[in-house]
């Protein structure tokens, strides 16, 4: 009997509801996320205001989505930037060895040296903030990771019989490289950009609660996690559904990615 | 006396040791290895693991290339069988995939290539459900008719076999050779046959060398080899065989 993949099933629920609750959030929010309103300061979660409201009057779903939606943004685009790179360095490096490998991988471990938020906040700090600057910082700090996961499968792939026999049956080196190769890193690789995404979430809501991420008025979970820290016990509700949204973003990911290595070990 | 397909003079064939990166040290793995194959020719290189046959048909379709001497070609690239398709064939590809990859590369156009492959999945007698299927769906026989049909799709006039049934079931050994000779008349093939098996080498084989430590010792017709062996190496491989 075939064992149920209990991990990818939870994982692809959670983060399903989520991803869909955010895209509906691109079109339709219950309250515009940025009103303030001062007749419905600091509510408790009710059927008008889901999660309540905040010191202003803002519905707190609706920057919730808002937030959310800053956070997939900023993460997919960093892993998006990261893994690309990531694989086009470390599939080369990997599979032709030699002087290129010993260059990327040097300047790979230089970058990789520093702790990578503390990196984005000295970047943040010298280039100025905003949504794109922190998808650029963090996606090139990103890139020594997914580089050398790469690299790593790809030493492994490379004095393989069928990598040979693409050679020997007149596939050029590129071909090799992400026809024939790339497909069979897929699975490490899609689990590392589920950690890569997590990371990039928690990077991205660590910077904005440090208020060197997302500026306001632009909705962020970081943020909103830091506002609502002034107002813990008159508002509990702003932190706990910020939060519990945040962890569910990364819970979700997380048992996709596990999911997804379990899958490859059946 | 047939064309001659393929001339090996005077090869000499080095491994690096790695372990001394900018040392001059190597290991020679080939010594001075003659032969000539002819067309419609089965030759059989036979001898025991780490003698050099691998080494050989690698320095011979051009992969490995710290080598001395010269090889000559008449016939156009030659392909190769593996001995294990199950790591030979990606597993990452369908098997349609992988009969279409040498067409591909040799600039097919695609709706072509499809119609080749059904034919050649016909002509190592599997059907053409076996098209979209992954190697790992496949038993070892069948894989190792894939194999055998990506490496003759495009025609080539020379197969190198390295220990194409080693890695099979004596039955399933029997129905490959079978199979393999049955293509080498309809599609005028020649192969360089490698094993370490006397009885497949018999059963197939016109042509017979010897090698040991990376020397050919002894050649010549099979009959030959087989009745009134010479070296002292040919005749303990073939007591062993007996």
């Amino acid at each position: 009997m075939k064992k149920r993949n209990w991990n990818l099933r939870i994982g692809c629920c959670i983060t399903g509801v989520l991803v869909l609750m955010i895209i509906v959030g691109i079109f339709w929010t219950p309250y515009e996320p940025n009103a303030m309103s001062s007749a419905d300061k600091q509510m408790a979660p009710c059927l008008a205001h889901l999660f309540g409201t905040d010191q202003f009057g803002r519905d707190i779903f609706s920057r919730v989505l808002e937030g959310g939606r800053t956070s997939l943004f900023i993460a997919v685009c960093t892993v998006a930037i990261g893994a690309g790179v990531g694989i086009v360095v470390g599939s080369l490096t990997g599979y032709f060895g030699g002087w290129l490998d010993e260059v990327l991988m040097r300047l790979n471990d230089s970058v990789a040296a520093f702790p990578s938020i503390l990196l984005a906040l000295v970047c943040v700090s010298v280039f100025g903030s905003g949504k794109y600057k922190i998808i650029l910082t963090l996606g090139i700090l990103f890139i020594p990771s997914f580089a050398r996961i790469v690299r790593g499968e790809f030493v492994k792939e490379r004095n393989r019989d069928y990598v040979e026999n693409a050679k020997i049956m007149g596939a050029g080196p590129f071909r090799i490289l992400f026809a024939h190769i790339l497909p069979n890193v897929k699975t490490v690789l899609m689990s590392s950009m589920a950690i890569g995404f997590n990371n990039a979430v928690l990077a991205e809501a660590s910077m904005s609660y440090l208020s060197m991420g997302v500026q306001p008025p632009d909705a962020s979970l970081g943020r909103m996690l830091s506002e609502s820290q002034s107002a813990l016990f008159t508002t509990p509700w702003y932190a706990i559904c910020t939060g519990t949204f945040l962890v569910l973003l990364i819970l979700g990911i997380s048992l996709v990615g596990q999911g997804l290595q379990e899958r490859e070990d059946l | 006396m047939e064309q001659a397909l393929l001339e090996v003079r005077n090869l000499n064939v080095y491994y690096a040791d790695r372990r001394f990166r900018r040392g001059r040290s190597r290991k020679q793995i080939l010594r001075d290895v003659s032969f000539t194959l002819h067309e419609g020719e089965v030759l059989g290189l036979v001898g025991e693991s780490g003698c050099g046959k691998t080494t050989l048909s690698r320095a011979i379709l051009g992969i490995n290339r710290e080598i001395e001497g010269e090889i000559i070609h008449h016939g156009g690239k030659p392909r190769m069988v593996f001995q294990d398709p199950a790591a030979s064939l990606n597993p990452a590809w369908t098997v349609g995939k992988i009969l279409e990859e040498p067409l591909r590369n040799a600039g097919v156009p695609k709706q072509e290539r499809r119609a080749q492959a059904e034919e050649m999945l016909s002509l190592v007698g599997l059907d053409a459900g076996y098209y979209s299927r992954l190697p790992g769906e496949l038993s070892g026989g069948q894989r190792q008719r894939v194999g055998i049909g990506a490496a003759i799709i495009g025609h080539p006039r020379l197969v190198i076999a390295d220990e194409p049934v080693s890695a099979l079931d004596v039955t399933i050994q029997a129905q490959i050779l079978e199979l393999l000779m049955k293509l080498k008349e309809e599609m005028g093939l020649s192969y360089l046959f490698i094993s370490h098996d006397m009885d497949v080498i018999w059963q197939i084989c016109d042509h017979v060398m010897v090698m040991k430590d990376g020397v050919i010792v002894e050649s010549g017709p099979r009959d030959r080899v087989f009745n009134a062996p010479e070296h002292p190496y040919t005749k303990k491989l073939l007591a062993a065989a007996m």
